[in-house]
């Protein structure tokens, strides 16, 4: 049997096993290789990164390296005590998920500030400036709502929805039991959903894109 | 439909146009810099590393592995220093890893762990076997393995020529989690933030994520995909900007698909995935613009199935499922109508005849029998070494 890539496009197929390359990278990082922490950084930096950004939104803009830093730093130390018992980026996730957790807490603390949507390179065309405003517009109203779900919803919604992590992944990642993500991310969804109507907005728009959509279809 | 399952829809597709919106630019030099100054200061009580010396924990590996650098210095320094300026890595990083910012390096010189940041000009990483591969001007890679060869691309874009006839599997890339595999070949993997893109010019390449359900993307010449950082969904092209297969990985992609292309194009071991209903013109406007002698590329046997003729193969394969299904199932005199999915193993010969077939869970006897009889003349093309397909297939059973 051919243990080669040989498939079309989706089919799984057997492939050079390469499983041991992500253990021993961290059994190097966990014997203290400087450089296999390097390298460990740059392979998951821009996942760590996605997460951050998805689950604080547009605002996070200022404060993403800090958390980034953050995370690797958390890692860094934790490192050792990770026994390869879950898969790594489950793992590292769940660092990541705290970090951005601590950080809102302790943001709750401090005096907030509503930063209106900024306009990032807008195109000068007018249709197309007017969509890109829109679009900013929409961003931001969808990370206010996000911001009043309550932390858990937030979190099983972030990691679902914008990660695409099976419940059972999330479960592992917020240490909550599979079924009670599944029902937190059914209430997410039905309270953004309500939320919604209320917000400018979202309350016309998307119903734009759903036309949009059936145009295409 | 509902007003509430409607909002969930609304919900859903704004989700899509969140995940389209990109991270904003890292600058990811300095941040590193400043990770692991931050870690140099950190206590090892506290780290829970081993203790270090400078700063950063030291294994007895580590200093072993710095004794015989030193060592290696110290025997073939006086060679490297006089007659391979351009070799030389700028900077030692630690005792067991280098950083390489010269133009021309020779990998004999290498060693795992070595880094390539093309900070002004491009560097170009010569093998006597191998070949050789560009880092373009602002890319940055790790040297991660030796044998198979596996480069780690931390940004930019990487160009191979590998040498042809040394067997399957002696050279990758790796981009965040996606990983191209190489069989003599010349190809480009450009990493962005959200995004690996890959330009095939000769041979083939096979791109696979670094995590668990090991998809697979195979890619022959001419050709170009994008992959999700993480190769759980991907596009590949062929040069007139024919899409030749796509995965995604959303649910409201699947439903897009469904209702463009029908269920039967839909090919996966995910059932997130989904056929894409439409390519990006740009990428068809840049493949248009490849080099002459990519095209003037003499065509060969693929060395593994043709991509398309593969589709075509599993698409007629799951319409004589159908019917053998349809036909043998008792259906009480109503009509039928539900799905049958169930997981198919096929096993192709380089005529690209079928010389397995396998489904977990089985189909009914006479079904069965119905559909071997009906796909005897099936072929999935030629190819050198024939292949394994697994595929989730989902049959339709209600009437047409």
């Amino acid at each position: 049997m051919s243990a080669e890539p040989s498939a079309a496009t989706s089919a799984t197929l057997r492939f050079v096993d390469e499983p041991s390359a992500l253990a021993v990278l961290i059994s190097r990082c966990q014997a203290g290789e400087s450089e296999a922490f390097r390298a460990l950084f740059i392979q998951h930096r821009e996942a760590v990164a996605r997460i951050v950004y998805r689950m604080l939104g547009p605002r996070a803009k200022h404060e993403l390296e800090d958390l980034i830093q953050e995370v690797f730093v958390q890692v860094f130390r934790s490192l050792r005590d990770f026994k390869g018992q879950s898969k790594f980026t489950t793992w590292l996730y769940r660092v990541t998920v705290n970090v951005v957790l601590m950080h809102r807490r302790a943001a709750k603390s401090r005096p907030q500030f509503e930063e209106l949507p900024l306009l990032e390179r807008a195109d000068e065309r007018g249709a197309a400036a007017d969509e890109e405003v829109a679009r900013q517009a929409r961003m931001a109203a969808f990370y206010r709502l996000l911001n009043r779900l309550s932390e858990k919803k937030r979190t099983v919604f972030v990691l679902h929805e914008l990660e695409g992590l099976t419940p059972s992944e999330i479960a592992a990642t917020v240490g909550a039991p599979a079924l009670t993500v599944r029902t937190r991310l059914f209430y997410a969804r039905r309270e953004l959903a309500a939320m919604m109507k209320d917000e400018p907005y979202l309350a016309h728009v998307p119903k734009e894109l759903a036309l949009a959509e059936e145009e295409n279809s | 439909m509902t007003d509430s399952s409607s909002d969930i829809r609304r919900v859903r597709q704004l989700v899509e146009e969140v995940k389209a919106a990109r991270v904003p630019p890292i600058q990811w030099a300095a941040l590193e810099q400043e990770l692991f100054s931050e870690l140099e200061g950190q206590a090892p009580s506290a780290s829970g590393l081993a203790p270090r010396r400078s700063g950063f924990p030291q294994s007895g590996l580590a200093w072993g592995l710095a004794a015989a650098a030193g060592a290696v210095l110290a025997l073939g320094g006086y060679r490297v220093l006089n007659n391979h300026h351009q070799d030389l890595p700028s900077q030692a990083g630690t005792a067991s890893a280098r950083t390489w910012t010269s133009p021309n390096v020779d990998n004999a010189q290498t060693k795992v762990g070595d880094r390539f940041v093309a900070s002004h000009s491009d560097i170009t990483i010569t093998d006597a076997r191998l070949g050789k591969w560009v880092l373009s001007s602002g890319g940055e890679a790790t040297l991660l393995r030796r044998d198979p060869l596996v480069m780690q691309l931390a940004q930019g874009e990487l160009l191979a020529e590998i040498t042809p006839g040394l067997g399957p599997d002696i050279f990758a890339v790796e981009a965040a989690q996606t990983r191209v595999a190489v069989k003599g070949t010349v190809f480009r993997v450009r990493r962005s933030l959200d995004h690996v893109h890959v330009d095939l010019m000769r041979g083939e390449v096979a791109v696979s994520s670094l995590g668990a359900g090991r998809q697979i993307f195979p890619l022959r010449a001419p050709a170009s995909g994008d992959f999700a950082l993480d190769a759980s969904s991907g596009q590949v092209w062929e040069p007139s900007g024919t899409l030749v297969g796509a995965k995604a990985a959303s649910p409201n992609e699947l439903a897009r698909a469904n209702e463009t292309r029908g269920a039967a194009n839909l090919e996966s071991t995910d059932p997130r995935s989904a056929v894409e209903a439409s390519p990006p013109k740009k990428l068809s406007s840049k493949l248009t613009r490849a080099p002459e002698q990519d095209t003037a590329i003499p065509a060969e046997i693929p060395l593994t199935l043709n991509l398309s003729q593969a589709n075509a193969g599993v698409d007629a394969l799951v319409r004589s499922a159908r019917d053998c299904l349809y036909s043998n199932v008792a259906k009480n005199g109503h009509p039928l109508s539900s799905k049958f999915t169930t997981q198919a193993r096929l096993q192709v010969n380089s005529k690209g005849d079928l010389t397995e077939l396998e489904f977990a869970p089985p189909f009914l006897p006479q079904a069965d029998a119905c559909l071997r009889r009906q796909i005897q003349t099936l072929n999935f093309g030629e190819s050198q070494k024939g292949a394994e397909l697994f595929r989730r297939l989902e049959i339709d059973l209600s009437p047409r």
